[in-house]
């Protein structure tokens, strides 16, 4: 059966125009808008189904193929179920009197917490007022007035009926530096010791006697001060407490009125009062000593912790539940901080300086997190899963894990946590998640996972097209025209690489549409048309082709070698993609091959080098199951043969170039020359049928521009796999030419397809002898495998001579 | 500003230290009043001898009041803790001096205190005297001295509570000095003058309070409500009244000369 040799592709065939079904309009402007996600309808379902489930676990990971889309997309689907979500109560730290280094979290009614905050600050400054005025009035200082001198004069009459017991013996009670002592007395005065010592015996025995009694009366006077200085202490204190609570019970009064309906936050406010009457003297004291700085820094410091520090509050967003998205989830980002003041050389902290994390604010909502930059903050994955596993937020301080800092620190209050974390990333970091990390399906169970593409129908591109428009309205944009939004339909054809998909990318077609607005606006129009989208799309490779300009600079000035005329033997175009910044184009690469006789071995040499991937050397190894079973059944094969991508210093990988390896290394086989105007694409199976690669077009463009470039020949083109043509979204210059007849796209299905096109040869087929005929590509292949076989058993024969002549000598 | 009987009447405050008088709180008063009579402060500490003689006597000997263990009177060491108390004395002193912004001078002596108070009070000096403490002997003689000199005497409370309220003048006629050294003071001191008064028509200036006699009881009970940062009174009265106003309202009392 002779090979059938595929015709160029018709011009219909390398671009599938927009349908003008799709465009019964005049400019976006006329099309409705389209709310929400546009299609998507597994992730939509999987969102909604996340978002409805409240059990623990049931959080979302939501994965596309880039994450900056998934984002966008689910931002939008979480702020649409959060509207009809209540709001979640507001938190609050306040000081912990009986534990001062735990503070305590508070729960209010949402919005409710600068209220309360504010009520606390204002009685703070009333108090700072009222407390002292209270101590400084007339009515306390006379009553304390009466206290201490109802007290004084207990002791002063004790005193005073002891020096009245002892002069009435002659003996003085007398003050020395630092005591009392006790000593004779006549007329008033102390007796001299020379005086004394002349008085008879008797009546100095009966002053000692004298002295002997009152020493025990003195001792018991002192005995009962400090009792009296204890009771005067006990009841000024009494009074001071009770002047307090008189002072507080009005300020108070309407803070306990304003939060009646609150027990938490009453017993805070009887935690505040108890406080600061537990602190009264320092009130009073202020009386005594107005200016003393270490005072007035005490009543300063006692005040300042009975305020409130609003930790998170839903005062700011209504009664909706919150969506917050954490761009910079470090673990004080998310699970909040405590900070520090540098005080005197230490650093100090209290409960006023807890700041929240995004898992306060977005608690009794939803956290949107980038997977991403989660994992690449320290202790922040962990963090996360602890808080989910706990359901509550703990504060932790990293810099205590590691030891930075060893000062005293606060131990706040956990908060109870329920919150629906959405994390998004693209695919590749889900799966390797999901397989290092066991504890990910138990916390992520709902995933949602967004199409890059959809199906390309009349329906869709209507779709699209109202997507475009929506997109104009919203960023402020010139509408288009029908025209223009065909195209730019035919661009997201183009970016799906497919004729029969549309891009889901709604980011990179929302860039084109505001270049096309802006290049409309440069042309002076108010409405954008197809030009301006070609120009649009134009300048986008513009701006990103310098490195593929400087690689066809190179070929044409023939540095690097790449033939587009002429045939030469061992010698093939083959193409590669390459991709830099989110710009993909096509370079032609010469790849050769020579043979010799050998083991059957095909030297990979860009494998060799490790210059080459995995895929690329699974290819190369498909050449020699192909060669075996096409050439080598009856014997096996007596050569070896190296094959190398010529003037490649980077790397290579893929099986993209297995097929245009495969004619190459027949050619050197064969000795048969190959054209050098056709560049090869298309991967190989072992049966030789050709198969399906990506990136045509950028493959098809980059040989079409090197052609163009020298001027196009007329017998120029490419060989795509037959697979392939339904991916073809082709440039507008590449397609004229196809009409024209200056450039041809030649559709492969089988190897043998291939070679015949590039050797001008039928490949011929083998008769009932096992010979193939004359003039074919077969029999040149199998009549040099022949000569091969022969060079190297006549080669083996040569050493074993020369092993046997050694041994004789 | 200082009033103008500083030129005419008195010079400077002297305050006994030996006798529990270098209490910081009782010389922070004094030098408070110094201040505002616009007269020197003068500290007087005197080495009671007889009290330094007991060391020799066999029975002799002295109790602290704090831990309220006996000891005996060495009398070395009584000397050496009599000359630490003059220094303490002299630093609480001149601490309190310098914040009121007064001159202040200080001398030791050894010897009778009652003698040497005699010695140094003038006409033209007010003495100062805490009232706790004048039931004892030392405190008794001291009160006992500067009331029979020529000078004034200031009675401070205890634990004094300084601020609002009137200057207090105790007059029995309009001619009383203290009328007119109150309602100076009061006048200095931008305070009101509260009079208490048997003859309220001959007095003229002031609120006037009518008492039916100028004993203790009748005053407190004049006083009433009114608070007072100080009670000025001739010495015309009974000797303890002094005292025993000063204790029972907790503040000062200057005791005056009679006129002529």
């Amino acid at each position: 059966m002779m090979t059938s040799m595929p015709s160029p592709l018709p011009p219909g065939q390398l671009f599938r125009p927009a349908d003008p079904a799709a465009l019964d309009f005049t400019t976006t402007d006329d099309l409705a808008p389209l709310p929400g996600l546009i299609h998507q309808p597994r992730a939509r379902d999987a969102i909604g189904f996340g978002t409805c489930v409240s059990q623990a676990g049931f959080n979302i990971f939501a994965i596309g193929d880039t994450a900056g889309r998934v984002r966008e997309a689910v931002s939008l689907m979480l702020n649409e179920a959060a509207l009809s979500q209540p709001g979640p109560p507001d938190w609050v730290y306040v000081y912990n009197f009986a534990d001062p280094q735990r503070p305590k979290a508070v729960s209010l009614p949402a919005g409710r917490a600068p209220a309360f905050q504010k009520a606390i600050h204002d009685l703070m400054a009333e108090l700072k007022v009222v407390l002292p005025a209270a101590f400084e009035s007339e009515e306390y200082q006379k009553q304390r007035g009466a206290i201490e001198q109802t007290i004084q004069a207990k002791g002063q009459t004790a005193f005073a009926a002891l020096n009245e017991k002892a002069e009435a013996r002659s003996i003085a009670v007398l003050r020395t530096p630092s005591g009392f002592t006790l000593a004779p007395i006549r007329d008033g005065k102390i007796v001299p010791p020379a005086d004394f010592n002349a008085w008879p015996r008797e009546e100095q025995l009966k002053v000692g006697e004298a002295i002997g009694d009152l020493e025990k009366d003195l001792e018991e006077t002192l005995r009962g001060m400090p009792r009296l200085e204890k009771e005067q202490r006990d009841a000024v204190l009494a009074l001071a407490r009770e002047t307090g609570r008189f002072a507080m019970e009005h300020p108070v009064a309407p803070v306990r009125a304003a939060f009646a309906d609150l027990p938490a936050v009453l017993t805070h406010v009887d935690a505040i009062v108890d406080s600061l009457l537990e602190n009264i003297p320092l009130f009073a004291a202020r009386q005594e000593a107005p200016a003393d700085p270490a005072l007035l820094s005490n009543i300063e410091n006692m005040l300042e912790r009975c305020e409130v520090n609003v930790l998170v509050t839903q005062s700011d967003h209504g009664s909706t539940a919150p969506v917050i998205e954490e761009l910079h989830p470090t673990l004080a980002n998310l699970v909040g901080r405590i900070e520090y003041l540098q005080l005197q050389g230490a650093l100090v902290t209290n409960f006023k300086l807890i700041k929240a994390g995004a898992l306060h604010r977005a608690n009794g909502g939803t956290l949107l997190l980038d997977a991403r930059a989660l994992l690449s903050e320290p202790y922040t994955w962990f963090a996360l899963k602890r808080a989910l596993t706990s359901q509550q937020i703990v504060i932790e301080d990293v810099t205590r894990f590691i030891g930075l800092t060893t000062t005293v620190s606060l131990e706040p209050d956990p908060i109870p946590l329920k919150v629906k974390v959405v994390l998004f990333g693209d695919r590749m970091l889900y799966y390797m998640l999901a397989n290092a990390d066991p504890d990910m399906a138990r916390h992520f169970k709902v995933l949602a996972d967004f199409d890059d593409v959809l199906e390309r129908t009349i329906d869709n591109e209507k779709m699209l097209a109202r997507m475009i428009g929506a997109m104009a309205k919203e960023e402020g944009l010139k509408p288009l025209d029908r025209e223009a939004t065909g195209r730019v339909i035919e661009h997201a054809a183009r970016l799906a690489e497919d004729q029969q998909r549309l891009t889901l990318r709604v980011d990179l077609i929302r860039d084109l549409v505001t270049e096309v607005s802006h290049w409309a606006g440069v042309s002076g129009r108010t409405i954008a048309t197809r030009a301006d989208v070609d120009r649009a799309i134009a300048q986008q490779i513009v701006r990103a082709a310098r490195v593929r300009d400087a690689g066809q600079s190179m070929i044409l000035r023939d540095i690097a070698l790449v033939d587009t005329a002429g045939s030469r033997v061992g010698q093939v175009n083959g193409l590669s993609v390459m991709s830099l910044g989110g710009y993909a184009f096509g370079r032609p690469a010469r790849i050769t091959c020579s043979v010799r006789p050998g083991a059957g071995r095909i030297l990979d040499i860009e494998r060799e080098v490790e210059l080459g991937g995995p895929l690329h050397s699974k290819g190369v190894m498909i050449l020699t199951g192909y060669l075996a079973a096409r050439y080598g059944r009856q014997k096996p094969l007596s050569l070896n043969a190296s094959l190398v991508f010529e003037q490649s210093y980077g790397g290579v990988d893929g099986d993209s170039a297995s097929s245009t390896e495969l004619y190459v290394l027949l050619s050197a086989i064969a000795d048969l020359p190959l054209r050098q105007d056709i560049a090869v694409t298309g991967s190989v199976n072992q049966h030789g049928v050709v198969q399906a690669i990506g990136g045509v077009n950028e493959k098809i463009e980059g040989f079409f521009d090197l052609c163009a470039a020298r001027g196009l020949t007329g017998t120029q083109g490419v060989m795509i796999p037959a697979s392939n043509v339904q991916h073809l979204m082709l440039r507008a210059d590449v397609v004229a030419a196809c009409a024209a007849g200056t450039f041809a796209i030649w559709p492969v299905e089988t190897i043998d397809q291939g070679i015949a096109r590039l050797t001008g040869l039928p490949v011929g087929e083998a008769g009932p002898d096992g010979v193939y005929p004359e003039g074919t590509v077969n029999r040149a292949v199998t009549d040099a495998l022949e000569r091969l076989a022969k060079a190297r058993k006549e080669a083996d024969g040569d050493a074993e001579g020369d092993g046997e002549r050694k041994d004789r000598r | 500003m200082s009033p103008d009987l500083s030129a005419t009447r008195f010079r400077r405050l002297v305050l006994e230290l030996g006798h529990g008088a270098a209490d910081p709180g009782v010389v922070r008063e004094a030098a408070a009043f110094a201040r505002l009579l616009g007269v020197d402060l003068h500290g007087l500490f005197v080495e009671d001898e007889a009290l330094l003689g007991l060391g020799v006597l066999p029975f002799a000997r002295e109790i602290n009041p704090i831990t309220r263990r006996w000891r005996k009177l060495d009398q070395d060491r009584l000397a050496g803790e009599f000359r630490a108390a003059a220094l303490r004395a002299r630093t609480v002193l001149t601490e309190s001096a310098r914040d009121a912004g007064l001159d202040a001078a200080f001398e030791v002596r050894r010897g009778d205190p009652a003698a040497f108070l005699a010695a140094v009070c003038l006409e033209t000096d007010i003495v100062a005297v805490p009232a706790a403490g004048l039931s004892a002997l030392g405190g008794r003689v001291i009160w006992e001295t500067a009331h029979r000199s020529a000078a004034a005497v200031l009675v401070l409370p205890e634990d004094g509570r300084r601020g609002g309220g009137p200057v207090v003048a105790i007059v029995s006629g309009p001619d009383d000095l203290a009328l007119t050294i109150a309602s100076d003071l009061a006048r200095s001191a931008g305070s009101g003058l509260l009079v208490l008064a048997t003859h309220p028509a001959a007095v003229g200036m002031g609120e006037v309070r009518v008492l039916g006699a100028l004993d203790v009881a009748s005053i407190v009970q004049g006083l009433d409500d009114a608070g007072a940062r100080l009670i000025v009174l001739t010495r015309d009265g009974a000797p303890d009244i002094g005292p025993k106003l000063a204790m029972a309202r907790g503040v000062p009392v200057l005791i005056v000369e009679p006129a002529g």
